[in-house]
């Protein structure tokens, strides 16, 4: 592999300390970054052609430029760490093992929108990420990297460490503001947009953990340099998280713009046990699936959103042949019908009603008519709510739905050609998973 | 400024003014279940979703601020489309049980369930189950399973009350409004939350079960529990079915004054109306023997005209109340002068409640029309009261006149058994049966405030509108009719027919009331002019 940024020391015991990081060069992009202007700064970001790698793939540098000067407010920047797409497990690793690149990532951007103090928001089952990013927050403000005063010039910055409590919603920005300010983890009405009234009615910017973790990067190479090494409108590298039926499932650093067959049959090590690949997730739960024909695409959002899919978290799920995607439906419908906040109706509903529907099909007790309300409910979700998490539950089910339809109507006859079909005591323990298990 | 476009009308509107409220100023009604123009905007219901014009996604029109430019579609196909879909959805799990649901008749899931709906189910599954008749304070039932999760009741506690006693528990279908462990939806203003709810998941204890609301008429009126003087409606079935209890007024409803009482009224003047149809003094009496004897009208003033023809008018001390109106209250003037020169006439007593006010709607002053009869020039002071209250102690009282009090629990028990042992006569002119009652000589039944026409002015200094609802209640009587009728008696006949007219004439003589007329106070009042009432 040519080159890695975020994992090139990942191999190396003790990554995740202050000596360690300093011993490769660390903080010294964040110097160089206080010895520039914040829109010096910003201004490199945007040349780096850095997008969001939460999933929304916002460019980064222009959602700096949002926040209002001179407001007469604070600014606020949240460290945005509730990793919760499932598949999605890239930021763990950034936390476990190189915190203090995140640290610095967090100093150059509380810099770069004036920022004096920062939330680094962890979700409540990152035990070890939260233990390590808490130690090196310590340690970097007893070196004088964060703190009151960094590198002894006028910036300072205030890091508060907030622990979430288990909800997928809380990773939504706003869903995240409500939950710092203590409040149930509703997210709230856009606009106004968090760049202008966030955390507490203050501009506040939130950035995922691996965006942070490249800005230090970004200042070293160059906004430029960086943007060269993914493809265009897509600078970088990204972290791949590979999941599912392959024989290597991991994180892989790789270019953006590196296609899709070629990480599952690369550095996945290929479909497990030589068998057929049938479907893939290509960017987390939340979107669309692809069949395997349609895996020979650049994983960079403009191929994707053609194949009307979307890079998302880049978390690539594999199912091969021996995956029932009407289970992989249900297994979906019932995350989202789980984790729906329930404060907009078509998505409290919406999401409930199309896993029960899902669940009574992969029984064999669903009616054929029941695919087609299936797809409507999912149309009726999208789109209509405060945030996307309703768009998120109707996508992949309504993907795999149109494109595995086959399957649904095995299951409708009581078959299962992926030998999948549950027994009646299987299905009556699923029910009970979902009614009531998760709660 | 900014004017914008919607189905195809432009209008302009203030800056900040959302869609939804633009809308309305064109006449244009977009459904919505979550708004109400006194709470913060939560746009969780996502009934009220249009289209804009070069906007990918459907907006939410009540919280999207009109820009200029902008032009909006309520009715284009796709926000049809997703108001069918939310419908569709909020009916998905709603138990449908509106036959025997308090809402029914005034509820929004069936108004705009009929308008906008599918009107028919696609749900074929089992409902999910939430707790339902929760005995969430004293007045409120929580039913989670009507409940549609617009979080109104929730964002009234949080920002009007402050209280804060309702919360949203739990996540997705499994959401619902509760009341967290140890607590009580108990607070002055409780009942609110019942009127917020689009649907009925939260009632009134004092109302379920009682009557159909299609069978309740309304009238304009106003809450007499204190000086605030809220608006109201009063809800009666006169009607001898269809009803539970033999009781014709069912409830009171805050009725919108911004300039009064916003959209609220407190628990204490909404539940504060069951003497209307309880306990009441059934026809005039006269003691004979120790007796109170049942007479007509005719016998029950003659009565009244030897007792006070006979008796000397500084014996006389009459206690009118500020619960009266002012054409009762004029009327009691105007008598005590013309025919009682001398008497002792004090409108000085106090409450029998505590004159605790609260800053939000609950005044200290626990009469209705204190304002009004200081308009009058009526002595409200606390003294003037003691010195009538003392005179009869000493029995230097003829004739008492009492207006409407129980002594007793304004007194206390020795003090007013004082004053009822010495006073010479005693008439009182009564709604209610009390222990003031049983001691009358002559006992005089009157109308209640949802019985009669008439006004009071507040604590703010506005004239206010009473309207009757119902017929006085056996034989009773407004108060300035027994006053007029008195008058005549005594050889002064008024002319004046009816509480409009005594209204026209006091506009002629009180100088409060200088130029106004009785139907210029229209449904929400009237400022009086000059001094007797204070700045809000």
């Amino acid at each position: 592999m040519a080159e890695l940024l975020i994992t090139r020391h990942w191999g190396e015991p003790g990554s995740h300390t202050l000596a360690a990081y300093l011993a490769h060069g660390g903080y010294q992009a964040l110097r160089k970054a206080l010895s520039m202007t914040p829109e010096a700064v910003t201004e490199e970001v945007k040349k780096s052609v850095l997008r969001g790698r939460g999933g929304a793939r916002f460019p980064t540098g222009l959602k700096w430029t949002f926040v209002p000067r001179d407001s007469g407010k604070p600014v606020y920047l949240v460290v945005n760490a509730d990793e919760g797409e499932p598949g999605t497990f890239k930021d763990r690793h950034v936390m476990e093992r190189s915190p203090h690149m995140i640290l610095e990532g967090m100093a150059i951007a509380a810099h770069a929108i004036r920022a004096r103090e920062a939330f680094f928001y962890i979700r409540g089952e990152y035990a070890l990420p939260a233990e390590r990013v808490g130690r090196a927050i310590e340690e970097a403000e007893r070196a004088g990297y964060l703190g009151a005063s960094v590198f002894g010039s006028p910036f300072g910055l205030k890091t508060t460490l907030v622990r979430g409590a288990g909800a997928y919603i809380c990773g939504e920005e706003t869903g995240l503001l409500s939950s710092v300010e203590g409040g149930k983890g509703h997210p709230k009405l856009k606009p106004p947009f968090p760049a202008v009234s966030g955390l507490y009615g203050c501009p506040t910017i939130v950035n995922n953990v691996e965006t942070l973790a490249c800005l230090p990067h970004i200042m070293t190479l160059g906004g430029e340099a960086f943007a060269a090494l993914g493809c265009p409108r897509n600078g970088g590298l990204s972290l791949f998280c590979v999941s599912g039926h392959v024989n290597n499932p991991g994180v892989f650093e790789l270019p953006l713009g590196t296609r899709l067959r070629e990480i599952i049959a690369g550095p996945a090590g290929g479909v497990r046990g030589g068998r057929r690949l049938k479907a893939v997730l290509p960017g987390g739960s939340s979107t669309a699936a692809l069949t395997a024909d349609e895996t020979d695409v650049s994983m960079d959002c403009e191929s994707l959103a053609a194949l009307g899919t979307m890079l998302g978290s880049a978390a690539i799920m594999v199912m091969d042949e021996t995956a029932c995607m009407v289970r992989a439906a249900r297994v979906l419908a019932d995350f989202y019908a789980h984790e729906s906040c329930g404060q907009c109706t078509p998505c409290r509903e919406g999401t409930d009603w199309i896993a029960r529907l899902l669940r009574s099909i992969e029984g064999g007790r669903g009616r054929p008519e029941d695919l087609d309300l299936i797809l409507d409910l999912c149309d009726n979700m999208s789109g209509k709510t405060v945030c996307v998490l309703a768009d998120g539950a109707a996508v992949p089910v309504s993907s795999i739905v149109r494109k595995f339809r086959g399957e649904f109507l095995e299951h409708l006859e009581g078959r299962c050609s992926a030998g999948r079909f549950p027994g009646a005591a299987e299905a009556a323990a699923g029910d009970f998973a979902a009614a009531g298990g998760g709660r | 400024m900014p004017t914008l476009t919607i189905e195809g009308r432009e209008v302009t509107v203030p800056e900040g003014t959302s869609v939804l409220e633009a809308a309305r100023r064109l006449g244009i009604e977009i459904p919505t279940f979550c708004h109400h123009p006194a709470l913060s905007v939560a746009g969780n219901c996502r009934m009220c979703l249009v289209e804009v014009e070069k906007q990918p996604r459907l907006q939410a029109s009540c919280a999207l601020p009109a820009a200029e430019g902008m032009v909006v579609r309520v009715s284009s196909e796709k926000a049809v489309a997703a108001r069918r879909a939310a419908i569709e959805f909020m009916l998905a799990n709603h138990p449908l049980d509106c036959p025997i649901c308090d809402k029914a008749g005034e509820c929004l899931l069936q108004d705009n369930a009929m308008e906008h709906g599918l009107l028919r189910s696609r749900f074929r599954l089992a409902k999910t189950r939430k707790p339902k008749a929760v005995d969430a304070g004293p007045h409120v039932i929580l039913d989670a399973e009507r409940c549609i999760m617009c979080g109104r009741c929730v964002r009234f506690l949080d920002e009007v009350t402050k209280t804060r006693e309702l919360g949203i528990f739990g996540r997705g279908n499994r959401e619902e409004i509760g009341v967290p462990p140890g607590e009580r939806l108990d607070n002055p203003y409780s009942g609110n939350v019942a009127d917020l709810c689009p649907v009925g998941a939260l009632t009134l204890k004092e109302f379920r079960f009682q009557s159909r609301v299609w069978f309740l008429a309304k009238t304009d009126s106003v809450c007499p529990s204190c000086a605030r003087g809220c608006n109201v409606s009063i809800e009666t079935n006169t009607s001898p079915i269809n009803k539970t209890g033999n009781r014709r007024v069912y409830r009171l409803t805050p009725r919108f004054n911004e300039r009064v009482n916003g959209h609220w009224m407190c628990d204490e003047g909404r539940f504060g109306f069951r003497f209307v149809d309880e306990n009441r003094v059934p026809s005039p009496a006269v003691r004979e023997g120790g007796t109170p004897v049942p007479v007509s009208w005719d016998e029950a003033f003659a009565a009244l005209k030897g007792m006070l023809g006979s008796a000397d008018p500084r014996r006389v001390a009459v206690m009118l109340s500020r619960g009266s109106t002012l054409e009762d209250l004029f009327l009691a003037r105007e008598f005590a002068s013309a025919c009682l020169k001398g008497a002792r006439v004090t409108a000085g007593a106090p409450s029998d409640r505590p004159p605790v006010g609260d800053g939000f709607l609950v005044e200290p002053d626990k009469w209705p029309n204190t304002a009004g009869a200081r308009a009058l020039g009526l002595d409200c002071s606390e003294e003037g009261w003691g010195k009538a209250v003392d005179a009869a102690k000493r029995g230097g009282v003829e004739v008492l006149v009492i207006v409407g009090h129980d002594l007793f629990p304004v007194l206390g028990s020795g003090e007013a058994e004082s004053v009822l042992r010495r006073a010479g006569r005693i008439v009182v002119l009564a709604r209610n049966v009390s222990a003031t009652t049983a001691r009358a000589d002559l006992l005089l039944p009157v109308a209640a405030f949802a019985e009669r026409d008439g006004t009071y002015v507040n604590g703010l200094g506005r004239v206010q509108r009473l309207r009757r609802a119902v017929p006085p209640l056996g034989s009773a009587l407004p108060e300035w009719l027994v006053w007029k009728e008195m008058t005549g008696r005594f050889g002064f006949p008024w002319l004046a027919r009816s509480e409009a007219e005594v209204f026209a004439a006091m506009a002629r003589e009180v100088p409060a009331l200088e130029g106004l007329t009785w139907d210029g106070i229209g449904s929400e009042g009237v400022p009086v002019r000059g001094p007797a009432g204070r700045k809000p």
